[in-house]
C-alpha cells in the first residue's frame, strides 16, 4: 500500500532566491494537520472481475442511488481500411439509437429517455467509448438496453439516413470551427495517408451501408475487446449476474491489431488552413517516442514548460506578459498508443501577432533546453503533482474511467498510486535531459488555422515553406 | 439543518448556514466521503450591473482578482504602487500625445514595466494553490453572478480562507493592460465561433432594454477603453459582503470551520450595498428578426421571454423544454431531425435569477436543402399542434424523471454541490432550494405545462435570429 503524504505537518520549504510575497511567506509558515489518504487500488478498493472475456473494474459507492458504466471497445478506423473511416464513425450513433433486434429505434429511445438513462457511444481512433448512467432502480432495464444496443443493433435504414446527414453536418461545422479544424489539420498532416489521419470519404454511404456497418460492428463488438468500469450503488454479485450473459450470439471475425506503419514525419514547414476568423490558431508539433523510463521526466518538464496551467513558462510569457493569448499550453500525447505520440504547443492570438506568439513559444522551448530549471520552479511543479493527488483522484465517479483507460493502454494499474513518488524522483538534470531529448526545434513544424488576408505570410516563411492544406472531405 | 427526502429517492446532503455580522452568508455542505473540500465565493455581481461604455467590466474584474493584493503577488507593494500609478497615467496620456511625446512615453513605459517585473510575482495565487494541492481552480462570470472556486485537501482550509478573504478586500490592479489584452483575445475566440456569434445576436435582439442584452465578455471597444480606475470603482462598489455567499462543501465541520471563516472573513467591513435598479424588459409586441452574415453552415435561434425564475410557471416551462427536445424520443427530435428537416435541435430556459424575465431558446440547424423559412414553419407547426393535441402523461413523467436524475447526479461532485448551494442561497436565500424544487416539479400537471406553452410560446412573441447560409 502506498501512502500519499499530503504535506501533513510539513512546512513548505523556503527556498533562497525565489520572489515571494508576504502572504506566500505566511502560507509557508503555516502548519497543517496530517492527512493520510490512499489512492484507490485495484484488487483492494477496486474489484477486478472477468466475465466472458471482458475485464470489469468495480468500485462500489453507495452514497447515491446511481450507477455509471464506462466501456472501452477496441476497434475503430485505425484497424480498418481508410475507406471505412466514415462507416466507423457512423457506427457510434447507430448503436446509440439505430434500434435493436427486439426494439424499434423509437421504442429503444422511449425506454431509455423515460427511465432517465443516459447512454452514449463515442468513436475514437482505436476504440469506442460507451457511457451509461442510470438510477439504481432502473439498473436491470439499463443492462437490457446496453446488451441490446451493443450486441444486437438492427441499423434501421431510416435512422441511418438521418445519422449520415448529421455526421456530414458535424464535419461541415468542424471545418468552420477554428479549434476543431486545427486538430483535424494536425492529424491530417501528422499521419499523412494513414487511417489515423485520413479524412472521411462519405461517398461510401452511396451503397450497402448496412452491410458495411454489420461487418465493422461484428469485428469489434465482442466481450473480448471490452474493458469495463462500473461505479455506484451496486454489489459484486449484482454485477456478476448482470455481466454473466453479457455476450452476443456471434463471434468476432477478428481484426489485425498490428497497425499499418506510419509514414515519415512531415518536413519542417508551415501548414496553413484558411478560415476567415479574427485570430490565428497555432500548433507547433513534432513526433516523439518517449521511452518508458523517461515518462515522469517528460511529464514534469512539460508541467514547467506549458502544461502546468497558469504558472508554466509559456503561459506566463505569452499570456501574462505579452497579453497575446487567452489560451496557450503545451502537451505530450503520451497515452495515445498505438499512435506515435506527439509534442504540441498551442496558442490562439490576433492575426497580426501570430509570428510574435510563435517566436515567444520557440524562445521558451530554447530556454528549457539550454538552461537548468531553478530549484524553486521544479519544487512548485512537484508540489503540485504531489499534493493534488487527493483532489484529482478521490472522486470515484471520475477515477474508475481512468482505471479503464490505464488497463486499455497497457499501463500499470498502480500508475496513479505511484505517480507522486515517481514525479518526486525527477531531478533538475532529468528535466534538462528530457527537454533536449524530446523537443527538437529543428523538427517542429507549424500548423495554422487563420485568415490569409490578415496573417502576414511573408513573416511566417522564416519558420519554413508555407503550404496551404485543403481539408477536402469527399461526399460532403 | 435539514435532511430532505424527496420523491422517495432523493435526500440532500447536510447543510448548515450562518450569517456573519458583516452580512456575509456562509454555507457548509457536508460530504465526508473523501478528505477534500470545495471552496466557492459567489457574488451577486455580473453583466446586469453594467451599462454601455463599461460592458465586460464584471468579467475583466474577475480576471484581475487573480492578480493579487497588497500582500499577495508582490514583494513590495509600497514601491510597486507608484510604478502602477505612473503606468496608468501614461496609458491615459498616450491617445492624446503627439508622435514625439508618444515615443517618449512608450520608452518610459517599457522601463516602468521592467521595474514592475522586479516586484511582481506573477500568478502567485495559482502558485500557492497548486503547491498545496489545488485542483479545478477557476472562476466564471455570468449575467447575474461571478464565482471563484477550487478543490483543496481538507487540511488546507486555512490557506483558502486567508487568500480568498484577502483578495476580495485588498485587490491591486497590477498587470492591468496585458490582462485586458488577454480578455480581448478571449473575446476574439468567440468572434470566430459561429455558435457564439449567433448567441450574442439572439440575446441582443430578444432584449431591447434589460441589462442582459450585451455579451458578458463585453464589447471590444469597451474592453479596450475601460480604465483601471473604473474597474477599481466597480470593485469597491459591488464586492461587498452582503452581496456575497461563500460555500464550503465536502469534508467540512460547520461548528469548527465557522470559527476559521469568521477569523478571516469577519474582518471584511460591512458596507451598504448599492441601490440597484434593473431595467425590466417591456412586453414584446410582435416577432423580432435578425440575420447574421457569417461564412458558416446555417443555424437558427428562436427565443421567447418566459416567467421569472422561482415561479411555478418557470419550472413548468423547463419541463416543456425537456419534453420538446431532450432525448431522441422527444417531440422535436422526432419531428425535425428524424424527418430530415433539421440536423439538430436543442432547447433550454435561461433564468437570469429573478432579476429579468427568463428566456426560452430553441436552436435548430437546418438540414441541407432546407431553408430557414421551412425550418421555422416546421417549428411553429409542431408547437401549434401540441397546443391543440396536448402532451402525454408519459412525456411529462419522462421529463420529471430526468429532472430528478439531474439533481441526483449533481451530488456526485462536491464542487458542483458547492456551486449549486451558493446559487440557491444567493438567488433564493435557501442553499437547499434545488431539492425543494423537486416537490414543485412533482406537483406540476399537464395543464400547467399547456398553460405556459400557450402563454409564452407563439410566433408573435418570438425572436428569430439566423446565421450563415441564405437569408
Amino acid at each position: 500500500m502506498r501512502k500519499i503524504l499530503l504535506i501533513g505537518l510539513l512546512c513548505l520549504s523556503i527556498l533562497a532566491g525565489e520572489m515571494k510575497s508576504p502572504m506566500a511567506k505566511e502560507v509557508e509558515r503555516m502548519k497543517f494537520p496530517p492527512l493520510k489518504w490512499d489512492v484507490p487500488e485495484v484488487g483492494k478498493d477496486i474489484k477486478m472481475l472477468k466475465e466472458n472475456g471482458s475485464v470489469i473494474f468495480l468500485k462500489e459507492n453507495h452514497n447515491l442511488p446511481l450507477v455509471e458504466i464506462t466501456i472501452y471497445v477496441r476497434g475503430g478506423r485505425l484497424y480498418t481500411d481508410p475507406t471505412d473511416r466514415a462507416v466507423c464513425e457512423l457506427l457510434a450513433p447507430m448503436l446509440e439509437r439505430g434500434g435493436t433486434k427486439d426494439l424499434s429505434p423509437e421504442k429503444f429511445s422511449d425506454i431509455l429517455d423515460f427511465n432517465a438513462i443516459s447512454f452514449s457511444v463515442d468513436q475514437g481512433v482505436d476504440h469506442y467509448t460507451i457511457r451509461l448512467s442510470c438510477m439504481k432502480e432502473v439498473l436491470d432495464t439499463a443492462f437490457y438496453l446496453l446488451k441490446q444496443a451493443l450486441f444486437y443493433p438492427s441499423f434501421n435504414e431510416r435512422i441511418m439516413k438521418v445519422e449520415i446527414q448529421n455526421i456530414k453536418d458535424t464535419w461541415r461545422k468542424n471545418l468552420e470551427t477554428p479549434s476543431r479544424a486545427l486538430w483535424i489539420l494536425s492529424d491530417y498532416v501528422a499521419y499523412d495517408g494513414h487511417p489515423a489521419g485520413s479524412l472521411p470519404d462519405f461517398t461510401v454511404f452511396e451503397s450497402r451501408v448496412k452491410e458495411k456497418l454489420q461487418r465493422i460492428h461484428r469485428m469489434f463488438f465482442v466481450p473480448e475487446h471490452m474493458v469495463i468500469g462500473v461505479v455506484g450503488d451496486v454489489t459484486e454479485e449484482e454485477i456478476r449476474n448482470a455481466f454473466k450473459d453479457f455476450k452476443p450470439d456471434y463471434k468476432s471475425e477478428g481484426f489485425k491489431d498490428d497497425v499499418k506503419p506510419f509514414s515519415e514525419e512531415p518536413q519542417k514547414k508551415v501548414f496553413f488552413y484558411n478560415l476567415q476568423i479574427p485570430q490565428g490558431y497555432i500548433l507547433l508539433q513534432e513526433r516523439v517516442r518517449v521511452e518508458p523510463s523517461d515518462l515522469y521526466r517528460v511529464m514534469l518538464m512539460n508541467e514547467i514548460l506549458g502544461g502546468g496551467g497558469f504558472t508554466s513558462r509559456i503561459v506566463l510569457k505569452v499570456r501574462n506578459e505579452m497579453g497575446l493569448a487567452y489560451s496557450t499550453y503545451t502537451y505530450f500525447s503520451l497515452f495515445s498508443s498505438p499512435l506515435p505520440p506527439h509534442f504540441y504547443a498551442f496558442s490562439a492570438t490576433r492575426s497580426d501577432a501570430v509570428q510574435d506568439a510563435i517566436d515567444a513559444i520557440l524562445n521558451e522551448i530554447k530556454r528549457i533546453r539550454d538552461e537548468k530549471v531553478p530549484v524553486e520552479e521544479i519544487k512548485v511543479a512537484k508540489d503540485s503533482y504531489l499534493n493534488s493527488t487527493i483532489t484529482r483522484y478521490s472522486n470515484d465517479w471520475r477515477f474508475i474511467p481512468r482505471i479503464v483507460n490505464l488497463y486499455f493502454r497497457d499501463m500499470p494499474l498502480d500508475y496513479y498510486s505511484k505517480l507522486a513518488e515517481n514525479i518526486n524522483n525527477v531531478g533538475i538534470e532529468d528535466v534538462l535531459e528530457a527537454a533536449r531529448k524530446y523537443i527538437n526545434p529543428d523538427k517542429l513544424y507549424i500548423l495554422i488555422v487563420g485568415d490569409t488576408t490578415k496573417i502576414d505570410l511573408d513573416k511566417l516563411r522564416k519558420f519554413g515553406e508555407v503550404e496551404f492544406v485543403n481539408l477536402e472531405v469527399k461526399g460532403l | 439543518m435539514l435532511l430532505l427526502l424527496m420523491l422517495g429517492v432523493l435526500s440532500g446532503p447536510e447543510v448548515t448556514k450562518y450569517v456573519l455580522d458583516n452580512g456575509l452568508r456562509v454555507v457548509f455542505v457536508e460530504d465526508h466521503s473523501a478528505p477534500v473540500f470545495a471552496g466557492v465565493v459567489q457574488f451577486d455581481v455580473g453583466s446586469y450591473l453594467e451599462h454601455p461604455g463599461i460592458t465586460g467590466v464584471s468579467h475583466l474584474l474577475e480576471h484581475m482578482l487573480f492578480k493579487g493584493s497588497k500582500k499577495l503577488g508582490t514583494i513590495d507593494y509600497g514601491r510597486e504602487k507608484k510604478i502602477i500609478q505612473r503606468i496608468w497615467d501614461i496609458y491615459e496620456k498616450l491617445p492624446y500625445a503627439d508622435s514625439l511625446e508618444r515615443s517618449k512615453l512608450r520608452e518610459e513605459l517599457k522601463k516602468l514595466k521592467e521595474e514592475e517585473k522586479k516586484l511582481v510575482v506573477s500568478e502567485e495565487i495559482w502558485k500557492i494553490y497548486y503547491r498545496v494541492g489545488g485542483a479545478s481552480m477557476n472562476a466564471s462570470t455570468g449575467n447575474t453572478s461571478t464565482q471563484y472556486f477550487l478543490l483543496l485537501p481538507s487540511n488546507k482550509k486555512e490557506v483558502w480562507a486567508k487568500i480568498e478573504s484577502d483578495r476580495f478586500q485588498n485587490l491591486v490592479l497590477r498587470e492591468f493592460y496585458s490582462e485586458r489584452d488577454v480578455v480581448n483575445e478571449e473575446r476574439r475566440m468567440g468572434d470566430g465561433n459561429p455558435s457564439s456569434v449567433l448567441w450574442d445576436n439572439l440575446i441582443a435582439t430578444a432584449y431591447i432594454a434589460a441589462p442582459v442584452r450585451w455579451p458578458v465578455i463585453g464589447w471590444e471597444s469597451d474592453i479596450m477603453n475601460i480604465t483601471p480606475q473604473e474597474v477599481m470603482d466597480y470593485y469597491k462598489k459591488n464586492y461587498v459582503p452582503e452581496r456575497c455567499v461563500i460555500v464550503l462543501a465536502g469534508d467540512v465541520y460547520p461548528e469548527k470551520d465557522i470559527k476559521l471563516v469568521k477569523k478571516y472573513f469577519g474582518r471584511w467591513k460591512k458596507r451598504k450595498p448599492p441601490l440597484i435598479r434593473i431595467t425590466q424588459e417591456p412586453e414584446q409586441r410582435g416577432t423580432r428578426r435578425a440575420h447574421v452574415e457569417f461564412r458558416a453552415t446555417p443555424r437558427m435561434g428562436i427565443a421567447f421571454h418566459g416567467p421569472y425564475y422561482g415561479t411555478k410557471d418557470y419550472f413548468a416551462l423547463e419541463l416543456l423544454s425537456m419534453i420538446l427536445t431532450d432525448g431522441n424520443s422527444s417531440i422535436m427530435r422526432q419531428e425535425l431531425v428524424d424527418k430530415g428537416i433539421a440536423t439538430s435541435v436543442n432547447s433550454y430556459v435561461m433564468d437570469f435569477d429573478k432579476k429579468v424575465v427568463s428566456l426560452m431558446t430553441i436552436f435548430v440547424n437546418p438540414a441541407p436543402g432546407k431553408n430557414f423559412k421551412e425550418v421555422e414553419d416546421s417549428v411553429f407547426s409542431i408547437l401549434e399542434s401540441i397546443k391543440k393535441e396536448g402532451i402525454s402523461q408519459r412525456s411529462l413523467k419522462r421529463a420529471k424523471n430526468n429532472y430528478k436524475k439531474d439533481i441526483l447526479s449533481w451530488q456526485k461532485n462536491v464542487l458542483w454541490m458547492a456551486i449549486g448551494a451558493a446559487s440557491n442561497e444567493r438567488v433564493m436565500g435557501d442553499p437547499e432550494y434545488s431539492f425543494k424544487v423537486l416537490k414543485t416539479i412533482e406537483e406540476i400537471k399537464i395543464e400547467d405545462v399547456m398553460n405556459v406553452l400557450k402563454k409564452y410560446i407563439s410566433l408573435d412573441r418570438a425572436t428569430i435570429v439566423t446565421l450563415g447560409g441564405e437569408k
